[in-house]
């Protein structure tokens, strides 16, 4: 189960390396403008256990073609697809939309974002909803 | 043995599934509209659907009624011992139709607007629909936002509130449509960069005419809608949520999604990671 997930990793590591967060990882984000704003959003407990993956056979899309969008109006596209409202003091982070049919999914991030998030988003392309 | 346990569980949970269905139709039923019964045969049931609404409830050709909403109305009869006896109109005489006690609920998913609460209460829906960007098969760009269509040409359907947002937002670069179909060949014909159209009715178009398209970025929330009960009428939408809501979970349903869309149209397609 848990190679299962390796193509998970890989996938995961080819679209940061291919994307403009890997030239973001130089970069303090604790020095980014918004950084005291977005540090006060904490990740969703969901993001904070372990896991167990489902099997390949009951994956929504199991060998998905993944896109990873960083976009400075994250968190409003998001807010928009979702109908998640954006406040002070909660927002949502990241999102994801797919297309079966295709086996594509897009991850759709603000311009600075963290692991659990992307993560998070990669687990809803290849198990669809699995929380809420 | 394993593989046998779970047969017997799924076995199980599918019967539950179909018990469910029916006892939450049985009672919907017994206060329904006149059933006509015909000796040997089923009751039958009165539903409204919307004449020429593709992919939902249309005639073809050869005079035979079908849509998805068809065939899920009339699965969802079928558990209950009922057989559909379609009413076809304009949305306006089936509200007529509905007051006056001539049709049991349409047998569309309308959408919840303020307009329509006024006459209708709501059952739970059994299909994400959303507002989506459809664009040529070849096409990689990422149109998240209004914003992205500058400088691009859109279409949009004629004389709705899409048009309207669309315009307010990109002027003339909006091209309108009568029919959705002239947009999408206009769009396979690379005339225009994108359409603007709800995701079902877009899958069923680019399916039914082999176009070389796809279902792109969504562009709102999903929208609320669902099968119209007369207003007040709680019982009924009670009854009607909790049998879509067990059929929804049912292989049937899976058949008929995947048979008008390829893929079980009763999931989400979007999701997002909140903060705490």
């Amino acid at each position: 189960m848990i190679g299962g997930f390796e193509s998970w990793i890989v996938g995961l590591m080819a679209v940061l390396v291919a994307s403009p967060m890997a030239q973001a990882q130089s970069v303090d984000v604790n020095d980014m403008p918004d950084a005291a704003f977005v540090k006060r959003f904490r990740p969703p407990l969901v993001d904070r256990m372990r896991f167990e993956p489902l099997p390949p056979d009951q994956r929504m899309l199991n060998e998905p073609k993944v896109k990873l969008l960083a976009r400075k109006d994250g968190y409003e596209f998001c807010s928009r697809i979702t109908g998640v409202p954006i406040s002070l003091t909660s927002r949502p982070m990241a999102c994801a939309y797919w297309n079966i049919k295709r086996r594509e999914c897009t991850v759709v991030t603000p311009e600075v974002t963290g692991f659990n998030y992307v993560g998070h988003e990669l687990r809803h392309c290849f198990e669809g909803a699995f929380h809420d | 043995m394993i593989e046998n346990r779970t047969r017997q569980l799924n076995g199980v949970q599918a019967e539950g599934r179909r018990a469910c269905l029916q006892w939450a139709l049985s009672a919907l039923v017994a206060g329904a509209v006149p059933a006509a019964l015909a000796q040997d045969s089923k009751p039958r049931m009165k539903v409204g659907f919307i004449a020429r609404y593709q992919p939902y409830s249309f005639v073809q050709p050869d005079g035979r009624l079908t849509g998805f909403d068809v065939e899920v109305v009339k699965a969802l009869l079928e558990v209950a011992g009922y057989e559909l006896e379609p009413v076809m109109d304009t949305l306006t005489h089936l509200r007529t139709k509905l007051q006056n006690g001539e049709i049991a609920f349409i047998g569309n998913q309308l959408l919840v607007t303020p307009e329509n609460r006024r006459y209708f209460d709501f059952v739970r829906s059994y299909a994400t629909i959303q507002l989506v960007s459809v664009l040529h098969e070849d096409d990689d760009r990422d149109f998240l936002s209004l914003d992205d269509f500058v400088g691009k040409k859109l279409g949009v359907l004629a004389n709705t509130g899409i048009e309207d947002q669309a315009r307010g937002a990109l002027g003339k670069a909006v091209h309108a449509f009568e029919r959705i179909e002239d947009a999408f060949k206009a769009l396979a014909d690379r005339k225009i960069d994108a359409v603007l159209e709800e995701n079902l009715i877009a899958e069923y178009f680019i399916d039914r005419d082999g176009l070389p398209l796809k279902v792109g970025v969504p562009f709102a929330s999903p929208i609320r809608v669902g099968l119209a009960v007369p207003k007040g009428h709680k019982e009924m939408e009670n009854r009607l949520t909790q049998a879509v809501q067990s059929l929804v979970k049912d292989k049937n349903f899976k058949t008929i999604s995947n048979r008008w869309f390829g893929y079980d149209v009763s999931r989400p397609r979007v999701s997002h990671a909140a903060s705490t």
